[in-house]
């Protein structure tokens, strides 16, 4: 997984690649840490070339979610693919998180 | 016919290499592509639940997998030599729910029809995932 992290509206977008599992979501979670500590508002965080996430890239997301609530801050995610938007909703998260087709059609 | 099998250590970096197997054995059983999807990351959550259960994240243990398929079934048996699994493994949190985890057993009981898991290992742990094959899926396997 490669992390590519610019500012993004009032924001940042964090632009992910490659798959997160149980190997990277630990960096992954470093990363969105990092900018939760700043209270940086909001965080974009965009799927697109993403092939994989696992329920450790789920669990890293979720805990993102509520963190960033913790200061009415929000989490918007990005152009996610097919087969992990399926993930998603499997597991009844589609609309715990705010989730956009791509960066120009997100507030 | 001796069944494919594979002997992997239980570092987080070597699930990529169990997804590129599932998938290839997946294929070559003839599972559809959304099942090879749904396999693949099942075996990847039981792993996963080795390497920070059953290993305690201990890297440099042996996560051992079989895999059996016929034009009826696809079976993968996953072997570790740790800590035993608490009896409440198999008890799925309520889905839906806002929570940092058990999502992992959720995913592999969506992808296989049958969760055993084999009492009788004097040590570690024995899970038998299998997944009947659907009506629609091909069956040239």
């Amino acid at each position: 997984m490669k992390i590519v992290t610019d500012s993004f509206k009032s924001g940042i977008i964090v632009r992910l690649s490659g798959d997160i599992d149980l190997e990277t979501s630990p960096e992954l979670r470093t990363e969105l840490i990092s900018h939760i500590t700043k209270k940086v508002n909001p965080i974009f965080v965009d799927f697109e070339a993403v092939s994989y996430v696992d329920s450790s890239g789920i669990a890293t997301l979720v805990e993102a979610l509520k963190l960033i609530k913790g200061y009415n801050g929000s989490l918007k995610l990005i152009a996610i693919p097919k087969s992990v938007i399926e993930i998603f909703n499997f597991l009844k998260l589609e609309k715990v998180f705010e989730i956009y087709t791509d960066a120009s059609s997100c507030g | 016919m001796i069944n494919p099998s594979l002997k992997i250590p239980s570092n987080p970096k070597y699930l990529r290499l169990i997804r590129a197997v599932v998938s290839t054995i997946g294929q070559m059983s003839s599972l559809s592509d959304d099942s090879i999807d749904q396999v693949m990351l099942a075996v990847d959550e039981a792993c996963t639940n080795i390497i920070r259960h059953a290993y305690n994240n201990d890297f440099n243990k042996e996560i051992i997998l079989q895999f059996n398929y016929s034009n009826d079934f696809f079976e993968v048996i996953i072997e570790d030599f740790g800590k035993k699994a608490e009896p409440d493994y198999f008890n799925c949190q309520p889905i839906g729910e806002i929570r940092t985890g058990g999502y992992g057993l959720h995913l592999i009981r969506r992808a296989f029809d049958v969760l055993n898991y084999d009492k009788t290992m004097e040590n570690g742990n024995r899970l038998k995932l299998l997944r009947y094959k659907k009506k629609d899926e091909n069956r040239n396997g």
